[in-house]
């Protein structure tokens, strides 16, 4: 045995071999997989509350991009993936129910607790955060977090099925009453976050 | 102008308007007229970079490398350069391949203590209908039908491959592949975990005449594969140790029949 093969093991289902060969069409798989994934894993984790089902849904997104050859320009396909993670969020996780369960049986740390008292804030701002988006609608969530994605109004408003033209009003509104939802949960002033 | 609402502010910070919206967006900042409109736009620019800042606070890093290793690699013209066309072409080799394999294994089942003799003793038993397979070509088990695989990247150059309820005599190939993703091909079925620099495969215990492919990195600085509770091959360097039951070696692949 390796002895340095002490990592952690997760169930992982596996894919058919014959997609491992497989062409997926235009763009060059790899530079886009390494470019998108990250944000969408951060969507997903943002969204779920939940890194492994984030990881669950961000790698389905990819598995069903390459399963059905989708072809086109890089940004178009980036908005195709990001949808079906949005789709299979809303129909296997629960948005939710989900994350207020699983966050009371796995809290969150954003790093690795290196100062107890240090790592204690951290908590309580992540619950304070999660709590926030908790109080928003599912479409205002959706519209937030693609916003901090770098998505444009149009393609948020194609993937939340609402006019481009109404995208700034929805986010706006939905910013301020997430701010304010956090500050009213009596959340600690997180180090880095200016006031409005 | 009418003042524009908060939503047309975000959008010109955003830089969402067209230029002549924007313009008149800045017109109307201009003509501030003591109600603060200047500050009106910092709150909202103020209260979107909390926002971000907030919502940084959730996130983890993301696993990159294991969901890559996991998902299907992009057609590399060195390994096949298949295209659609390729596929439906190579079909025809496909009908020829399992022609070949129905002779060979007929040939192999005359011969006693033959796996394949022992395989189709068992199909005719009625323990098993479902173990033959056939691949489009001999250089290629990965592409065996009906087989998966997941792949990940060693662990600071250290790879440990676990694989258990293999049935004896399933042909093993284990290949050492340029890049740094090790995979572990096997019939469908089989039940996978995987960690960093780690797969732990149990084969379904129905798929006996199917095979098993390993592909470790050359670079890897220590591996070990490990079948059924023995120990197949250790990987130290460039030196390959094969404890377990003796393989056709050759430069880049080692061949197993397992328990044999």
């Amino acid at each position: 045995m390796c002895e340095g093969g002490a990592g952690r093991l997760t169930e992982t289902r596996p894919i058919s071999a014959d997609l491992f060969h497989r062409d997926p069409g235009t763009v060059e798989f790899e530079p886009f997989f390494e470019d998108v994934f990250p944000a969408l894993f951060r969507y997903c984790l943002r969204l779920t509350g939940d890194a492994d089902a984030a990881e669950d849904v961000a790698q389905e997104a990819f598995v069903r991009f390459l399963d059905r050859g989708i072809e086109g320009p890089t940004r178009a396909l980036r908005v195709w993936v990001f949808k079906v993670a949005t789709h299979l969020v809303r129909d296997r996780y629960r948005v939710g129910e989900n994350r207020r369960r699983l966050l009371a049986a796995h809290p969150v740390n954003a790093a690795a607790p290196d100062d107890p008292e240090r790592s204690m804030e951290r908590d309580e701002v992540v619950t304070s955060v999660r709590s926030a988006l908790d109080k928003l609608e599912e479409r205002d969530r959706q519209l937030l977090l693609m916003r901090e994605e770098g998505f444009s109004y149009r393609e948020m408003a194609e993937m939340v099925g609402v006019k481009a033209t109404s995208v700034g009003t929805l986010l706006a509104r939905a910013q301020e009453r997430f701010v304010d939802a956090y500050r009213l949960d009596g959340a600690p002033v997180a180090p880095d976050v200016g006031g409005t | 102008m009418t003042n524009p609402d908060e939503g047309r502010l975000l959008a010109y910070l955003d830089g969402e308007l067209t230029a002549g919206e924007a313009e008149s967006v800045e017109a109307w900042l201009r003509e501030d007229d003591g109600t603060g409109r200047a500050l009106a736009l910092e709150a909202i620019r103020r209260c979107a970079a909390t926002v971000t800042d907030l919502l940084a606070h959730l996130d983890l890093p993301p696993p990159t490398a294991r969901v890559r290793g996991a998902l299907p690699r992009r057609a590399g013209a060195s390994r096949d350069g298949r295209s659609g066309s390729h596929w439906l072409r190579r079909s025809g080799w496909a009908q020829a391949a399992a022609l070949v394999l129905l002779f060979a294994g007929a040939g192999a089942a005359a011969m006693p203590g033959s796996p394949v003799r022992a395989f189709i003793a068992r199909a005719l038993a009625g323990e098993d209908s479902r173990g033959l397979v056939a691949t489009e070509d001999s250089t290629s088990p990965a592409a065996v039908v009906e087989d998966v695989g997941v792949r990940v990247e060693s662990a600071a150059g250290r790879l440990e491959i676990v694989l258990s309820g293999v049935p004896d005599g399933t042909p093993l190939a284990v290949t050492l592949v340029e890049g740094e993703l090790a995979a572990v091909y096997a019939p469908a079925g089989t039940r996978f975990q995987s960690g960093d620099g780690r797969i732990v495969a149990a084969v379904d215990a129905t798929a006996s005449g199917a095979s098993l492919r390993v592909e470790i990195p050359r670079g890897t600085t220590l591996a070990s594969l490990e079948v059924n509770g023995r120990m197949y091959l250790v990987k130290d360097g460039d030196r390959l140790d094969l404890p377990g039951p003796s393989g056709d070696r050759t430069e880049t692949e080692i061949r197993f029949l397992t328990g044999l």
